[in-house]
């Protein structure tokens, strides 16, 4: 009943969706067709809850006469891990990627394209309606979470243990993919924008709220990730450029370098080929990663088995990139300006500079990620490209960005004004040498954690510059806004970015054998053995050890046996603290009647404040999100609208 | 605060502090490397092999744990050094667990494509500017400025490419993980092998190589035994029965040594019995050596030479 | 212009990825190729589960051949009547290869249950910390290696054992061996 009900869902999610796209289509002509599109987008979203609604009642409810509860439900199961474990696996994972790009485009079509020119707003529609059609298809067809199992079912092993341990699972996916389905809709406003040929910035400033809106999930949801892979794998690190990783890396990347270069598009009208095609490729990027990582061509810790919807997703990349293609192509005398940007030393010059950083910083991500599959192609031989390639080629282009960070806020608009630019930066190049100065005195060595924190605290002198600068200007009020809470977001990215260079270089760990009563040392801590507890339920057995740090309360490194699934996992315990976390695992095998146990230990500076820069980042792109005071109009007439009004008022002066 | 930037003295005097930091903090040394950082930085260079992408050091796989404890071991011993301990691994596994492209090869285009679209998508950024610059003075011919245009090109490809290979021979993996490394008992056990593949074939060869071994380890059983097997077979059909039971005495010595060394090695206490029966009709001391090489299970191609003499051996006793 | 040329070289590099990924097949298990083959052995110094010692050494001057198991494996199991059927042929014959099952990953409880239960009187090698695994850079059981009694490796063969394969393939090693 459920796999009946589901699957009709689902199929009337396709038929409305695809007659949701002919309507935008038909109704680029016709207002009164588009004004039908908001409620075929309506049905489709109330078809993809529904559809969602019964595979959560499948799971809750158990019923294990469908094939993919038989594959991640388990009686044994907690509640909370349960629900989760809808989007643990690829056919539940489309379904919620179903659910958020329906939810996008019903919002979008009722609410935005209304407020816009008739035609670009009937055809944006009409993208997002056919993105949905797309994935309904797949979610009914080859990736069906309601295909029937064999019959006489009755439990299932429930979803992978390392899923199972921490409630962050809950969150990070559902949040992921608030920000990459949503790179959906800044896409579907550029294409419409390109086929309509309305090619000023009416899109580009219809969508702004959306692209930073979806920016923020994402970069939180990458965070959080980060976060499960500390808490959860037990190898002490945040990020280890898996694939499913980099797939959700790229579009960031892409996505960022848009946001800025877009408001060189909004303030003189150039860079639009830039503009257009960092979003053609943060949609198809989405498109490929996940086909990368569900296709089964490359294998992870995600490990999502492999399934049909491999050529399904890559016609769909192809596709997209080559109409994308074809369409800036097609339209390219028409996105040409014959501005000019004066000089790398103005605000232009450095966004520019910014996109080629970002780009290239997605080339190499995809490079590395894709290389073992052409060399498989072409050489017929199996190879690994892991992290030390990353890590070699990331960390120059990590610091170009922290250097951009660091003098584009200082940079003015249209001139190079030298003077105004040594002024700018002079605090901020103090704040650089009081950073070193405290990375020397705390005992930090080598050359990129050095320059990490030099740049760092220029780069942070300088968003704090601007702040300031704002907020004299305008009070209290000048901590909102787009200009602010983007120095806000950049104030947490190089709380990430140096807490990352101070993690990645200086952790120490070491491995520590340790007999029950006596203290053992490492890196300036004790830590004693205090015994064992061991629990045990239907699901698994769990031995702990409790180790107490510098004699204080005992932390419980564990190693737990899932007993159905056979698979055992080790459970790490952390001591946070603010300059640094003291992580440690227990290694196998376990003899607990030996009153011995064997521990790794990691000390590990400044994970902390990873979280910390996380909180600020989505606390900045919160604040960017209010509205400023209005200095355009919402609706572009003509590319004759002066742009440059804003640079006429006071708070311009202050580089806002 | 206005004031003081325009003054060239505190420019001065930020740009020289930020330097002196900066070189204090990168050239001064971090301290010894602990074994577990030793161990992390080797693994981080080796791929678990069941994991398609994860390094040995993030990966908790059994395959990945294995890995980890022989490096530990390794790294424990001290006898070799990182780059012989990823070649070790990689000697094993194939070269599919080094984590790195190579720096030569087709898989050095992972380290020169990179870099040569840098250089390139630089290049035409300053195309640009120029460009922007000179915009007003388009309309002057460009028929002359295309060899010119063409040169520079040509430079910018140039310069890219060589960056690139740099690169690569700089940070690719160099190790092809084809040859197998290793101390002693590799050497050893490579030269028992071919020892014992051409003890039919070339038994001077095969008495020259179990030479070599012993010099290395004179205690190496095997060497031993071997050796007093193969002196026996040729010295067995010697005429001059001096010389040969000067060759026997030292093959007795041999084997028996083998026999108090090892106790356990059955091959030994076989040709002791063959020998001692064949050489010096000595019935009852083989029968000894043939039981002992009996409960100690020898390898069959022993065995087959032992079950035909066993039966003499016995009908000697009871006659 | 110049954007078109952009476009159409972007199109051409995109097509390329494209036609490398619709080419890609999901990885396999690699061949049994390893750099071992026709090199000597590793040494392999452990004991079986019921305590005895066991060198590998040792056995030269017979066919070794060495099966890497784990109890839970579902190929191993699938495999275990052809290596029985293996084991009893080599028992009939004087020059007889000698089988020894090294115990990847597994309690040696488990083992002897499975043995138990299954029948199968060949000694089992521990292989507690994987170094034996490592020597011979097994990733994944089961792996079936055989060693000529010089102690140089000749085989290996990864994955299940198909009914009769081994006794081919040893035939075929013999074969060579004597000529």
């Amino acid at each position: 009943m459920n796999g009946a009900l589901g699957q009709a869902a689902l199929l009337v999610g396709v038929v409305a969706s695809a007659f949701g796209a002919a309507a935008g289509v038909a109704g680029a002509r016709d207002p009164r067709i588009a004004r039908l599109v908001p409620r075929f987008a309506g049905v489709a979203f109330a078809a993809a809850v529904a559809a969602f609604a019964v595979m959560e009642r499948a799971m809750i409810t158990r019923d294990f006469s469908l094939a993919y509860v038989q594959k991640v439900g388990s009686r044994a199961t907690p509640a909370l891990y349960n629900a989760a474990a809808v989007w643990s696996a690829l056919e539940g994972s489309i379904l919620l990627w179903v659910l958020v790009l329906a939810a996008y485009a019903f919002v979008v079509a009722w609410w935005v394209c209304p407020r816009l020119e008739p035609r670009l707003g009937a055809w944006a529609a009409a993208v997002m309606c056919i993105v949905s059609c797309f994935f309904f298809v797949l979610s009914w067809g080859p990736a069906t979470p309601f295909a029937a199992g064999p019959p006489g079912v009755v439990d299932g092993p429930g979803p992978n243990p390392l899923l199972q341990n921490h409630v962050l699972v809950m969150f990070h996916p559902p949040m992921l993919y608030l920000g990459y389905v949503g790179m959906t809709v800044p896409f579907a406003f550029a294409i419409a924008a390109l086929v309509t040929g309305s090619l000023d910035d009416g899109w580009l400033r219809a969508t702004r709220r959306w692209s930073l809106l979806s920016w923020g999930w994402l970069t939180f949801g990458i965070a959080l990730g980060g976060w499960w892979s500390y808490e959860v794998l037990g190898w002490s690190g945040v990020w280890a450029w898996d694939p499913v990783e980099n797939a959700s890396l790229l579009p960031w990347l892409t996505g960022t370098a848009y946001l800025h270069s877009a408001m060189v598009q909004e303030r003189r009208g150039m860079l639009r080929v830039w503009n257009l095609s960092l979003l053609v490729a943060t949609f198809s990027l989405t498109i490929l990663g996940t086909f990368l990582t569900r296709s089964g061509v490359l294998n992870s810790v995600h490990a999502f088995s492999e399934s049909d919807i491999g050529p399904w997703l890559l016609s769909a990349f192809a596709v997209i990139v080559v109409t994308s293609v074809g369409l800036i192509g097609w339209r390219g005398d028409a996105l040409r300006r014959s501005d000019a940007i004066a000089s790398p030393l103005t605000r232009e010059g450095a966004f520019l500079a910014n996109n080629l950083v970002f780009a290239l910083f997605a080339f190499v991500v995809l490079l590395g990620t894709v290389f073992p599959l052409v060399v498989e192609v072409v050489r017929d031989r199996q190879i690994v490209v892991g992290e030390p390639f990353f890590d070699r080629l990331g960390v120059p282009l990590g610091l170009a960005l922290l250097a951009l960070m660091a003098i584009a806020p200082a940079l003015p608009w249209r001139t190079t004004a030298p003077t105004t630019v040594r002024d700018r930066l002079f605090w901020p190049a103090w704040c650089a040498v009081a950073a070193l100065a405290l990375a020397v005195a705390l005992g930090a060595h080598g050359l990129a954690p050095m320059l990490a924190f030099g740049l760092g605290g220029m780069a942070a002198g300088s968003a704090v510059r601007q702040l300031a600068a704002s907020v004299r200007a305008r009070g209290p009020l000048g901590l909102v806004g787009r200009t602010s809470g983007g120095m806000i977001v950049h104030l947490g990215i190089i709380c990430i970015a140096v807490a990352l260079a101070a993690s990645n270089s200086f952790t120490r760990s070491q491995e520590l054998d340790l007999v029950e009563g006596r203290p053992a040392s490492f890196a300036g801590h004790t830590f004693t053995l205090r015994g064992f507890t061991t629990t045990t339920d239907d699901r698994a057995t769990s031995v702990r050890a409790l180790v107490s740090i510098d004699g204080g309360r005992a932390y419980a490194p564990a190693i737990t046996k899932y007993t159905r699934v056979g698979m055992t996992v080790g459970t790490p315990s952390v001591r946070t603290g603010l300059a640094r976390d003291v992580y440690l695992t227990l290694e196998p095998p376990v003899r607990q009647d030996s009153g011995r146990a064997r521990i790794k230990v990691f000390v590990k500076p400044m994970i902390l404040w990873l979280w910390i820069g996380t909180g600020v980042t989505v606390l900045g792109s919160l604040t960017a999100l209010v509205p400023a005071r209005r200095r355009h109009p919402v609706r572009d007439a003509d590319a004759s609208t002066p742009r440059d009004a804003a640079a006429t008022a006071p708070s311009s002066v202050a580089g806002s | 605060m206005v004031v003081l930037s325009r003054r060239p003295a505190a420019w001065v005097a930020v740009v020289l502090a930020a330097a002196a930091l900066l070189a204090v903090g990168s050239l001064r040394d971090g301290g010894p490397r602990t074994q577990q950082d030793r161990i992390e930085a080797i693994t981080g260079r080796l791929a678990c092999p069941t994991c398609a992408g994860e390094s040995v050091r993030v990966s908790r796989a059994a395959a990945a744990e294995s890995i980890r404890a022989e490096v530990a071991r390794q790294v424990a011993a001290g006898t070799r050094s990182d780059d012989e301990i990823v070649g070790f691994v990689a000697a094993r596994f194939g070269a599919r667990v080094l984590l790195l492209p190579q720096s030569s090869g087709f898989d050095a285009l992972a380290w020169v494509l990179p870099v040569v679209v840098a250089v390139l998508a630089v290049a035409g950024v300053v195309a640009a500017f120029v460009r922007w610059r000179t915009a007003p003075v388009a309309a002057v011919a460009t028929r002359s400025r295309t060899p010119r245009r063409l040169a520079t090109a040509a430079a910018v490809v140039l310069v890219a490419s060589g960056t690139g290979l740099l690169v690569a021979r700089q940070s690719g993996e160099r190790l092809a993980g084809q040859s197998l490394t290793g101390g002693i008992e590799d050497s050893t056990a490579s030269l028992l092998a071919q020892a014992r593949a051409s003890t039919f074939a070339d038994p001077a060869a095969a008495l020259a190589l179990y030479a070599e071994v012993l010099a290395l380890d004179p205690d190496q059983v095997e060497a031993l035994t071997y050796r007093g097997w193969l002196v026996w077979l040729v010295a067995r059909d010697a005429e001059d029965a001096s010389l040969r039971d000067r060759a026997v005495a030292g093959v007795l010595a041999d084997l028996e040594r083998a026999t108090v060394l090892d106790p356990a090695y059955p091959d030994a206490h076989c040709f002791l019995g063959i020998v001692r029966f064949r050489h010096a009709a000595d019935a009852a001391g083989a029968k000894v050596a043939l039981d002992d090489c009996a409960t100690r299970n020898p390898p069959s191609e022993v065995r087959s030479f032992v079950d035909a003499i066993r039966i003499e051996v016995d009908a000697a006793l009871d006659g | 212009m110049r954007i078109r040329a952009l476009a159409a070289t972007t199109a051409l590099v995109v097509v390329g990825l494209l036609v490398v990924l619709a080419l890609v097949e999901p990885p396999g298990d690699a061949t049994g190729e390893s750099p071992l083959l026709g090199a000597p052995a590793p040494a392999v110094e452990s004991t079986t589960i019921d305590d005895a010692d066991f060198s590998l050494e040792r056995r030269k001057g017979s066919w070794v051949v060495l099966n890497f198991f784990n109890s839970t494996c579902v190929p191993c199991i699938a495999e275990h009547p052809a290596l029985m059927a293996f084991a009893a042929r080599e028992a009939s014959r004087t020059d007889g290869a000698e089988l020894y099952t090294i115990v990847n990953d597994d309690a040696d409880d488990a083992v002897r249950d499975f043995f138990v239960r299954r029948g199968g009187d060949w000694p089992k090698v521990r292989d507690d910390d994987g170094t034996i695994a490592v020597a011979f850079g097994v990733a994944r059981v089961p792996e079936t290696w055989v060693i000529d009694p010089a102690g140089f490796v000749r085989l290996r063969v990864l994955g299940e054992l198909g009914s009769g394969a081994l006794e081919e393939r040893l035939d075929e090693l013999r074969a060579a061996w004597s000529s």
